[in-house]
């Protein structure tokens, strides 16, 4: 019988107001040398309507393309763009208002997820800083030394969200009946349906519609 | 299954003859050792006294004023003089001299007790005077090995360097071969000392001969009388003589040693002397029981004496200096492996060996290298830099150039004939300072006159590029040239019971490293010198002050009282 309760967060949309494309754009644009910047940031521009036309569609589809630029560039140079990226943008945008949720959850003795379409290097700082006991969140696959462009296995951001919590659950006996969620977009119904208590914050169009006709509790900060 | 050797048990009490004390390796073994291994006999440290200044008032300066020493300082306070009066003897004397230069009647008291010889004195600049190289390279091992051979048992650990292999490609095994040169030819090592001497010796003797020193007058005069000075002033010319006569016989000197260097197939003379050093202890003292210690390139520490202690421009140093200015291309091989080491690592390793030989379990050779087991290459190497250069000028900036545009001016490894290269720039720079210096007459007067000012600015980058094609001239034997990978199975395979001790490149995050320690190093210790600033002292809260006379550690067991020793040097591991 399950003992332990869960708060599953989406990353993007509920605790910061950044995403891949955004993390992407700041890696190409401080790529070694100055032609390969260019042609980098010229990559993810080109990639950036794709990413939001698949990001309803395909969400998976769409974080990889999202990544896509970053094929060649060093893990040193990655780890260390990083590092900037957390301090000098995204730390500056963390929600006060999905901040004071996780503390809330942790007071409430449940165990917080963070589920993110962002890379470890990067949201692994936020999930240290916020002090959540785990974090779900798509790895760069590197080769001697240099990524390849590639994210490895199982990606994270797409609609898969649902299947991931069933088996996070059975595999440390949470409740989901009684666990949380909280999501941002449509491509995580299925995860807000498999909870007990889903919450929709700041909710883009067609997750604002699926948690009125469910009636889901509805957040806004953004 | 062989036990490890017990560092503490091997040195304890055991008396050690230590040169080079005031070097950058010779400073963190000196304080590591007696740091991490308190109970170590009496450890003799030769030093050379300075004009004014004695050999023990110059060990003391060293000790109150040098961050390696700190540690001491912190753990010891004002104990720290009865500590060291109780472990250190400064030797004067000097390695170039006979007998090292030591008083006999010392000589013979220290050899009656002595355990262990560190031969770490030497000249360490790539490329010196080839007199300066024989007497502190050459002569210098022979004296301290011929110093060892009278204390009869004591052990002989030689600091050498893995490049003795020279310019060779591959894999390097920890051997020394007798007679080595890497051009595979015959090589007396007898007969190139005494050639080598020999030479310096005639262009000495040519250089000062009369009709040199005439013909330079006479060149110094027609100089003189261009620049409109009066020729007749024989003060004048007498001094411009004396300088420019020494100058040229060092440059000379110089062009000798890397002449020879090169036809036997070393890079410098420093390899040269280094790798003639071992081929001739092997071939004058086959009894000494001995081991030779190559580090690869060593650097800044990685925790002790604390993180990122660097002193002196080691071999990254100049040119992480120079890839954070305007500079970008640098011309050298990507995956060349850059096999730098941290001092620490090393002195560990340095210690772990002379206690092995003590007990006579060392290996003839160990070389400290990372090329073989994590190796960082030139081209991560220089990224490494360029991210560190941008953590810092991004953070700490002094304006607004620095903090947008130079924190972005990543720098690149490049080909010899990459059109961007130091050569072609210079020869652009040169270009530029020629046109605008002589701008048509056509043009404005006021116009001319800026553009005569960016002409001399032309020239002085044009200076700056100079030396930076002299400082990657100097270090293309470990960016660019021969591809090596030095062996360092023995070192790693060398037991011991102290984790400290044992060396594991492996557990390197050269990332860390490089980022966070190695290079706030450098700027902290070593760019202050390239840019003519005082460097940092340290200084301490009770500065040390040795006794007189040694301090015997009357009651303390084990110490000062001289241990049965292992049997001789045909017992070192083969």
């Amino acid at each position: 019988m399950p003992t332990q309760t869960a708060a599953f967060f989406r990353v993007e949309g509920i605790l910061v107001d950044r995403g891949a494309l955004a993390a992407s754009a700041f890696f190409a644009s401080n790529a070694q040398g100055f032609t390969e910047r260019a042609f980098r940031l010229g990559a993810v521009a080109l990639g950036a309507p794709l990413y939001g036309l698949l990001a309803q569609r395909d969400p998976t589809l769409a974080t990889r393309a999202a990544y896509a630029a970053l094929r060649h560039m060093g893990e040193d140079r990655i780890a260390e763009l990083a590092d900037e990226y957390y301090v000098e943008v995204l730390s500056e945008r963390i929600y006060e208002r999905g901040r004071e949720l996780v503390k809330q959850a942790r007071k409430d003795k449940h165990r917080v997820v963070l589920l993110s379409e962002g890379i470890e290097e990067v949201v692994g700082r936020l999930a240290r800083e916020l002090g959540v006991d785990d974090l779900v969140c798509n790895h760069l696959e590197f080769v001697a030394g240099e990524t390849t462009g590639k994210l490895l296995e199982p990606i994270i951001g797409g609609h898969d969200g649902a299947a991931w919590a069933k088996q996070f659950a059975a595999r440390n006996e949470i409740d989901l009946s009684r666990s949380l969620a909280f999501a941002a977009r449509a491509g995580d119904l299925l995860l807000l349906s498999a909870v007990g208590r889903p919450c929709a914050v700041n909710p883009d169009f067609a997750l604002r519609a699926a948690a009125r006709d469910a009636d889901w509790p509805v957040l806004e900060y953004r | 299954m062989t036990e490890p050797v017990s560092i503490q048990k091997a040195l304890s009490g055991r008396h050690i003859l230590f040169t080079g004390a005031s070097g950058f390796l010779g400073k963190v073994w000196l304080s590591m050792i007696l740091d991490k291994v308190p109970e170590v006999g009496r450890i003799y440290v030769l030093m050379r006294g300075k004009k004014a200044q004695g050999a023990r008032a110059r060990f003391e300066q060293m000790i109150n004023e040098s961050y390696a020493f700190a540690p001491l300082h912190e753990r010891h306070g004002e104990e720290l003089s009865r500590f060291l009066s109780e472990r250190i003897e400064v030797v004067s004397g000097d390695v170039s001299r006979p007998g090292l230069g030591v008083e006999p009647a010392l000589a013979a008291r220290i050899q009656q007790r002595l355990d262990l010889v560190v031969h770490c004195a030497g000249q360490v600049d790539f490329n010196p005077e080839l007199q300066e190289a024989l007497q502190n390279n050459v002569e210098g091992t022979i004296h301290a090995a011929e110093f060892a051979a009278k204390a009869k048992g004591a052990g002989f650990v030689q600091v050498s360097t893995c490049f003795v292999a020279g310019n060779r490609e591959g894999r390097i095994l920890e051997q020394a071969i007798p007679g080595y040169a890497p051009n595979g030819k015959s090589f007396d090592v007898e007969a190139e000392f005494a050639h080598l001497k020999q030479l310096a010796a005639r262009i000495d003797e040519e250089n000062s001969s009369e009709q040199a020193l005439a013909e330079l007058r006479e060149e110094l005069v027609e100089s003189v009388k261009k620049k409109g000075h009066d020729p007749n002033n024989a003060h004048l010319i007498d001094r411009i003589l004396k300088r420019e006569a020494k100058a040229r016989l060092a440059d000379r000197l110089v062009e000798a040693g890397k002449e020879r260097a090169a036809v036997w197939g070393w890079p410098n003379l420093y390899t040269f002397t280094k790798s003639m050093s071992e081929s001739l202890l092997l071939a004058r003292f086959p009894e000494l029981p001995k081991t030779f210690f190559r580090p690869a390139i060593i650097e800044s520490a990685l925790s002790f004496p604390l993180p990122g202690w660097n002193e002196g421009l080691n071999t990254s140093g100049p040119l992480a200096y120079f890839v954070g200015t305007w500079f970008r291309h640098l011309p050298a091989r990507k995956d060349k492996p850059l096999d730098v080491v941290p001092v620490d690592y090393c002195c560990a390793a340095l210690i772990a060996a002379g206690a092995a030989l003590i007990e006579r379990r060392a290996k003839p050779v160990y070389q400290c290298a990372t090329s073989d087991r994590h190796p960082l290459t030139v081209g991560r190497g220089l990224e490494l830099t360029s991210l560190a250069h941008r953590k810092h000028y991004r953070n700490h900036g002094e304006d607004a150039i620095e903090r947008i545009f130079l924190s972005r001016w990543d720098s690149r490894v490049v080909s010899d004939d990459h059109y961007m290269s130091v050569d072609n720039m210079r020869k652009l720079a040169q270009w530029v300072a020629d046109a605008f210096k002589e701008a048509p007459e056509s043009l404005p007067k006021r116009l001319r006159a800026e553009l005569k000012k960016l002409g001399s600015k032309s020239d002085r980058i044009d200076k700056r590029l100079s030396i930076v094609e002299k400082v990657v001239d100097t270090y293309k034997p470990f960016i660019s040239d021969n591809r090596q990978v030095f062996a360092c199975d023995e070192l790693v395979g060398l037991a011991v019971d102290d984790p400290f001790f044992h060396y594991e490149p492996r557990n390197l995050d050269w990332r860390r490293y490089w980022i966070d320690q190695h290079m706030p190093g450098l700027r902290r210790w070593s760019f202050k010198l390239i840019e003519n600033e005082k460097i940092e002292l340290y200084s301490p809260k009770v500065p040390v002050q040795l006794s007189e006379v040694p301090l015997e550690r009357g009651a303390r067991a084990g110490a000062s009282k001289r241990r049965a020793r292992p049997a001789q040097a045909s017992e070192v591991a083969e």
